[in-house]
């Protein structure tokens, strides 16, 4: 095994509702090597960003963390003190989100926030904005010296982004997790953003967990995939295997519907039904209902990760014959 | 949804002690007269008597009972609070909604209106709006009125500013919905839990408006009992006879009180994120 | 060529303006959000409205659907002039609508039912006329009857999209303006929405203006395509014409920007842009994309370019239109 740089086992998270437990985290297993960026894949409510908070403790109430294991840096993350956690977080591990106007705070400058991190370090304040200074340079920030005076809402939103890189980016973190960090941009600053990070990996050498619903960004940065439906993970590979050789049914499937041809050509794949209710308890695939190759035994055992090829896990019993073991 | 509302109510308990204060206060106002040992001119021989078992808050200067005088009063204040938040929720909200929905030359009108009535000390003009019109409980209720509608027209134009451009209202627009339909169908119910929580809002501070204009003797006259004219009158003898001040002073805290908390009460369980 | 199409076009603008006033009293100070805008849209075809935001192309929306009034110039339906008092009527119930997010379409007070009956009441239906149309428009978009007297927030938001759809349709519309229709939905349930939407056109011959930011959602529903920046079209043709042979440099720049299908396309050529779009307030001289162009000549921020003709119905606003190498 190459080095790990967090490798999560059997991650489980429960939300108590009146409906009863949904279980939005299921045993969710997975690992990220380092300087390489994972992106986990999904529709909304498949739990991929409760993954991330998972990883990161900020599971809120009704939520709570009912099992697994989140190792980071030779030690178990879920058993870490609130305390403890909140120095991981931030320096070992960065996160960027969606909106990053909600992560700036208004009433500082760029610059002045970048460098409040910093100093927290014991760093001097000649050092924390030389440091600042080169960073937004390199997420290619123009007029750099303005910028830094600028407060957050006086910029693009596709700068905002670039700064909350940047500022994570500042601390050097072994793991950076960015939750649909492109999702509120235009395309052409989408792409921008997507050209940083892949500039920016090769540079600082951070491990990036990228959480998306959008394949097209998976087919751009990602080294390796996970694809997530209600609560599971189903299927694990490198980028271009998942591409080729989809092997689950959803992962097929959503594949079809994505718009890649032009109506002349033919019509999109569909999804028959909805995501089941994940508060009632179930046996068997989550998928079942909605699978066009479901067997009987789909119905009444919940399938697992297994290896089909190398490196590529899948979770479907349609897998099963004849591979072997992983793990 | 009603079982939510119902533990929400039994959890808040300043909500609790707001709503037995209000009710207490309406069954003073309804049972006045089973209440009240005298009725509120009835003059005796004892002038300026300490509080005893007859009198229960003592005599004012021309030998009435206090107590009665003060049970009585929660009428006047009530209904003057009432009828002024009444006058100010159909003049503050038409125009908030005819503000934020044709916006524009009108919006600014409205908005330099409203502007200005704000900055005028709103004790100062209700006091010369009684003086012109005469001092009578109705035109108390018209002065208050008068002089705080405002705050309803720019909380309720602000609101219809963000309804209108939603999607609902623009399909309805398109499909031929007139103006006076799209706010009587869309904007208006949706407004309704707004126009409560600021009118339920609105009455304790009207209730202390009435008080205020009656304790300047612009209020209903003698020898109605206004509960700020009793108290005015109380003040001179204030050395010898506290009672007479302290009896409209107590039920006008306990009213005004118990109204504010019955309103946040309110305000938190219709909205908890509108901020008054 | 423009003259004999218009008898076909359903739609027609000709420099069509939208300028919203930034200060008051302040004569130079405007918002450009649409600026000279020449459009046709023809019977029966997808016309595909794409660009970034603060492209114009809501605001162009919003003029055709008679929500904003144009500053200069007016849209003509079927020949029939929007802003025409005389036309309000008849114009109402040939125009349809669905906007992006699926929970802002429905009167959350409403049952789906009501919400579905309301415009049909509004346009003198009977209590029984209206029921019959409703369950025949509600199973031609596969609502299900059950769900006609929920409320909207008791649906998904890809029902709730179906239900605002059938809301559109319901007075047989001939133009539908679709904004963003799919955007705020997932990916299964925009492919589902989609095929729908293509096979009502085809029951209902319906024209569609798709306005989206989504370049492979518009690449799949368009019969034409028209390319908006800074509010000016760039670029107008037929879906290969813009995909394949797009002659403005602002289109390659948007088309490079969409991430690549597989991930063996990484390296593909493209050409990103850099810095932001630039302030539509005040007057502005010469090509609007001058200022993030890589071919930026001196003419370009001299003299607005003029809309040239690549190929048959296929149109530039750039001076080197055709003669670039992208």
């Amino acid at each position: 095994m190459k080095d790990k740089v967090i490798d999560i086992k059997e991650l489980c998270v429960d939300f108590h509702t009146q409906g009863g437990i949904v279980k939005a985290v299921d045993h969710v297993s997975f690992d990220i090597r380092k300087g390489e960026v994972f992106a986990l894949v999904g529709e909304s409510g498949c739990g991929k960003s409760t993954t991330a908070m998972g990883i990161m403790q900020l599971i809120r109430s009704p939520g709570t963390i009912s099992g697994g294991e989140v190792h980071f840096e030779g030690r178990d993350l879920l058993r870490l003190s609130a305390a403890e956690m909140t120095k991981v977080r931030g320096r070992e591990i960065g996160m960027i989100f969606q909106n990053p106007l909600d992560s700036l705070n208004p009433v500082y400058t760029i610059g002045g926030q970048m460098m409040e991190g910093l100093m927290v370090e014991k760093m001097d304040k000649k050092e924390a904005y030389q440091i600042a200074f080169d960073m937004l340079r390199d997420v290619k920030i123009s007029d750099v010296e303005s910028r830094m005076k600028s407060y957050p809402h006086e910029i693009s939103g596709g700068m905002r982004q670039r700064v909350m890189i940047g500022m994570m980016l500042c601390r050097n973190p072994k793991l950076l997790i960015a939750d649909e960090p492109t999702t509120a941009l235009d395309v052409t600053i989408q792409a921008g953003i997507i050209q940083l990070m892949n500039e920016l990996r090769q540079k600082y050498g951070s491990a990036v967990l990228i959480i998306t619903h959008d394949f097209g960004i998976v087919a751009d940065i990602a080294d390796r995939v996970g694809v997530m439906y209600a609560g599971n993970l189903i299927e694990v590979g490198e980028v271009t295997e998942i591409f080729d050789h989809p092997k689950h049914p959803y992962t097929r499937l959503l594949m079809k519907a994505l718009p890649t041809i032009t109506k002349e050509e033919g019509r999109l794949e569909t999804i028959k039904g909805t995501v089941p209710n994940l508060a009632e308890e179930r046996q068997g695939c989550n998928f079942a209902d909605r699978c066009p190759s479901c067997l009987p035994q789909c119905r009444e055992k919940k399938p697992v990760l297994l290896e089909v090829a190398s490196g590529h896990l899948c979770a479907c019993h349609l897998e099963e014959g004849g591979s072997n073991h992983a793990r | 949804m009603r079982k939510e509302k119902l533990r929400f109510i039994l959890n808040n308990k300043m909500f609790i002690i707001g709503s037995i204060l209000f009710f207490a206060v309406v069954l003073v106002v309804i049972f006045a007269p089973l209440i009240a040992p005298h009725t509120y001119a009835e003059q005796s021989s004892m002038r300026l008597a300490a509080p005893c078992s007859e009198y229960p808050f003592g005599t004012d200067q021309y030998g009435r009972c206090i107590f009665s005088r003060v049970i009585y009063g929660s009428r006047i204040a009530l209904s003057v609070g009432i009828v002024a938040v009444i006058i100010e929720t159909l003049i503050g909200v038409t125009l908030g909604i005819v503000a934020g929905y044709y916006g524009k030359a009108i919006d600014k009108i409205v908005l330099f209106i409203t502007d200005t009535t704000w900055s005028i000390p709103p004790i100062i003009l209700a006091m010369a709006i009684v003086l012109m019109m005469g001092s009578s409980a109705q035109n108390v209720a018209i002065a208050i009125a008068v002089v705080s509608w405002a705050q309803f027209t720019k909380i309720v134009r602000a609101k219809v500013q963000s309804l209108k451009n939603l999607s609902y209202i623009e399909a309805a627009k398109i499909y031929g919905e007139t103006d006076l339909s799209i706010i009587l169908r869309y904007i208006l119910p949706n407004l309704v839990s707004t126009i409560i929580i600021l009118a339920t809002l609105a009455l304790p501070s009207a209730i202390l408006s009435t008080t205020s204009m009656g304790f300047l003797g612009l209020g209903a006259q003698q020898p109605q009992p206004d509960w700020g004219m009793i108290l005015s009158d109380g003040i001179q003898f204030i050395k010898n006879a506290p009672w007479i001040t302290m009896a409209p002073g107590l039920a006008i805290v306990w009213t005004v009180l118990g109204f504010n908390l019955l309103g946040e009460g309110v305000k938190e369980m219709l909205d908890p994120r509108l901020k008054v | 060529m423009q003259d004999s199409k218009a008898s076909a076009a359903l739609v027609h603008t000709e420099h069509l303006k939208k300028y919203f006033p930034l200060r008051r009293n302040k004569e130079s100070a405007f918002v450009r959000a649409v600026d000279d805008v020449s459009l046709d849209i023809y019977q029966g075809e997808t016309l595909g409205l794409v660009g970034e935001s603060g492209s114009g192309k809501t605001t162009l929306a919003k003029m055709i659907l008679g929500l904003l009034q144009p500053t200069e110039s007016t849209i003509y339906i079927s020949g029939r002039d929007v802003w025409d008092k005389r036309n309000k009527k008849e114009l109402r119930s040939s125009v349809g609508a669905v906007f992006q997010d699926p929970a802002s379409s429905l009167n959350p007070r409403s049952s789906i039912y009501r919400s579905l009956e309301r415009p049909l009441q509004v346009n003198g239906y009977s209590k029984e006329d209206a029921r019959r149309l409703i369950y025949e428009t509600a199973e031609k978009i596969n609502i299900g009857r059950e769900l006609l007297t929920r409320f909207p927030h008791e649906l998904s938001g890809g029902q709730q999209q179906r239900v605002s759809i059938a809301r559109a349709i319901l007075l047989k519309p001939r133009l539908l303006v679709l904004d963003e229709p799919t955007s705020a939905l997932d990916v299964s349930v925009q492919a589902q929405t989609l095929n729908e939407l293509l096979n009502l056109q085809q029951e209902l011959d319906m024209t569609y203006l798709f306005i989206t930011h989504n370049l492979s959602v518009v690449r799949y529903m368009s019969d034409r395509i028209c390319v908006m920046y800074g509010g000016k079209v760039m670029e107008i043709g037929k879906n290969a014409d813009i995909y394949r042979d797009c002659v403005h440099p602002y289109t390659f720049s948007l088309l490079s920007s969409v991430p690549p299908l597989h991930p063996r396309e990484r390296n593909r050529k493209k050409h990103l842009l850099s810095g932001d779009m630039p302030s539509l307030v005040g007057e502005i001289q010469g090509c609007r994309f001058a200022s993030r162009c890589r071919f930026c000549r001196d003419i370009c921020s001299q003299q607005e370019p003029e809309m040239r003709e690549a190929a048959e119905g296929h149109f530039a606003a750039c001076h080197f239109a055709g003669e670039l190498e992208f």
